[in-house]
């Protein structure tokens, strides 16, 4: 056999051979395995410190979260009849529902003469704001009720918050924002708002971020439960900007290695380089487009991070504009020495934001900007 | 490229993806232990494949990366050697399917894309991201090394 004959046979072999098959089950069930690694990994080392945050970690710059103290706050707003009036505190939604980007929901629901209404969604690939209210409430005092959100999803990993002052009435409304993986945003969202009942015969105190006039380990007086569809069109919305900048601040060095960009919020990744010699615990930071449209870091959850060394900053969204160049200003950072003390390193690890130490101001921001063309 | 459009348009692909594996390293196991790992690669990063018109050059690298890789991996291992150019007596003692196992990793590249995948040798030279003038010198110099006449 010469060797042209030895190729046509070689080929034919070649050409009746298959893949095994589920190549591509197996790499989809290898990505899902390694992000459960790396979150477990991560969770020894993070998460059983926070103690009940489901997912992430997770940087406040206001205080908001699920305890009825905080979702206290989220009630006593009038209810606007506008939406686009009702999300005004929020940039990112406020802009959204300009752009007419929502869902109108109006599911509602009437357990012993209490009705709640879940009345919209604003959803994209990394999250969903869900915004509802109590429409009445028989013989109780809308004032002393407060409907704390969570999701049933108990499988899902997401960070959440309640939106200070976002959505309400004379009767008690509120927003939870819940952020999920990207791509992970469910389309169907089991929705669960427990009632509570404020005792008023227990004194206020003066820590806000406490309330003991309802407590979580009280049983709430019902729980309504709602499946909300999301819109596929809202769930896909989102762009991702792979960038490769090096930033110097106080001898330390921060690589931004992405900006995410979606509907209700913009966030930029920052890693930390290996040979720093101190953790960034806290960033001061906004975001300049070229017509100067300055965007604030995001209010309420500002920082997420499921990786030590690593941080995904949030800020308000430019979805919604034509910027082709976003510049970082950051102004100020906050650092904590990897020598410090274990003890006050574990301070750290349990308290993100711990910023008391080796502050840093900067008189000049130290900028750096982005192409969002590509 | 969302995932659920990665994976259909992998599985379009796979056996000729599985075949370039298996000339390139020789082994049914190593070629979809490779396979696997490739296709893993596109999925962590299908996202930034802005132009789906570039899908298949582009999944062909990334197989072909692999396949480097795991070539590498298996050098320091045991007696995987590719052999020089100037070795025409050797290769000629060769049955053909281990010649191209052996040819030098530039060459052996562009016969598999060429005589067994059946791209062009202008889509040849886009995969290997070389200007096709290069690509048709390795072209020839492998045809020669093989002793084939093909066009």
């Amino acid at each position: 056999m010469n060797r042209n004959d030895e190729y046509l046979e070689l080929k034919r072999e070649m050409d009746e051979l298959s893949a095994p098959g589920e190549s591509v089950a197996r790499a989809m069930a290898r990505q899902q395995r390694e992000k459960r690694e790396k979150r477990e990994k991560w969770g020894r080392f993070f998460l059983k410190p926070l103690g009940g945050l489901a997912a992430a970690c997770a940087l406040f710059v206001l205080l908001v979260n699920l305890s009825p103290a905080v979702a206290r706050a989220c009630k006593g707003i009038p209810l606007l009849g506008d939406l686009a009036e009702a999300v005004r505190f929020y940039r990112s939604l406020s802009e959204a529902v300009e752009h007419e980007y929502y869902q109108k929901v109006n599911q509602q629901q009437t357990i012993d003469g209490v009705t709640v209404s879940v009345d919209y969604l604003i959803a994209d690939k990394k999250g969903v704001t869900i915004l509802y209210h109590i429409c009445e409430a028989a013989d109780l005092n809308l004032e002393d009720l407060e409907l704390v959100p969570d999701l049933c999803l108990p499988e899902v990993d997401y960070t959440s918050e309640c939106l200070r002052g976002t959505y309400g009435t004379e009767q008690s409304g509120g927003s939870f924002r819940i952020y999920f993986d990207e791509d992970q945003t469910p389309q169907s969202l089991p929705l669960k708002l427990d009632l509570y009942v404020e005792d008023k015969s227990i004194p206020q105190v003066s820590d806000p971020d406490v309330n003991p006039r309802i407590g979580t380990e009280s049983e709430p007086l019902s729980t309504f439960t709602f499946t909300l569809e999301v819109d596929q069109d809202f769930i896909v919305q989102g762009r991702h900007y792979e960038v490769d900048q090096i930033m110097e601040m106080d001898g330390q060095k921060i690589h931004i290695t992405g900006i995410d960009i979606y509907p209700s919020f913009t966030s930029f990744t920052i890693e930390e380089e290996a040979g720093n010699t101190a953790w960034l615990t806290w960033l001061d930071y906004y975001l300049l487009t070229e017509d100067g449209t300055r965007y604030e870091p995001n209010s309420g959850l500002f920082a997420m991070s499921d990786e030590v060394g690593t941080m995904d900053y949030l800020a308000e969204s430019v979805f919604f504009s034509s910027a082709e160049k976003l510049t970082l200003y950051v102004t100020g950072a906050c650092w904590l020495s990897k020598d410090k003390d274990p003890e006050t390193t574990q301070r750290f690890l349990r308290s993100w934001g711990y910023s008391q130490n080796d502050n840093s101001q900067y008189d000049v921001p130290i900028t750096v900007e982005f192409d969002l063309k590509k | 490229m969302e995932a659920n459009e990665y994976a259909s348009r992998v599985e379009e692909m796979q056996n000729r993806l599985f075949r370039m594996a298996l000339l390139y390293l020789g082994s049914h196991s190593d070629a979809e232990e490779v396979l696997d790992e490739a296709v893993y690669r596109g999925l962590k990063s299908c996202k930034n494949l802005r132009e789906p018109a570039y899908f298949e050059t582009w999944m062909t690298r990334i197989l072909l990366n692999a396949c480097c890789d795991e070539y590498r991996r298996r050098k320091r291992e045991m007696s995987f050697e590719e052999m020089p150019e100037t070795a025409e007596e050797a290769f000629d003692a060769l049955p053909l399917r281990e010649a191209i196992r052996r040819l030098p990793g530039e060459l052996k590249d562009l016969v598999i894309l060429r005589y067994f995948s059946g791209y062009t040798l202008w889509e040849a030279s886009e995969i290997l991201n070389i200007p096709q003038g290069t690509a048709a010198t390795r072209q020839r110099r492998a045809l020669e090394l093989l002793r084939l006449e093909l066009e």
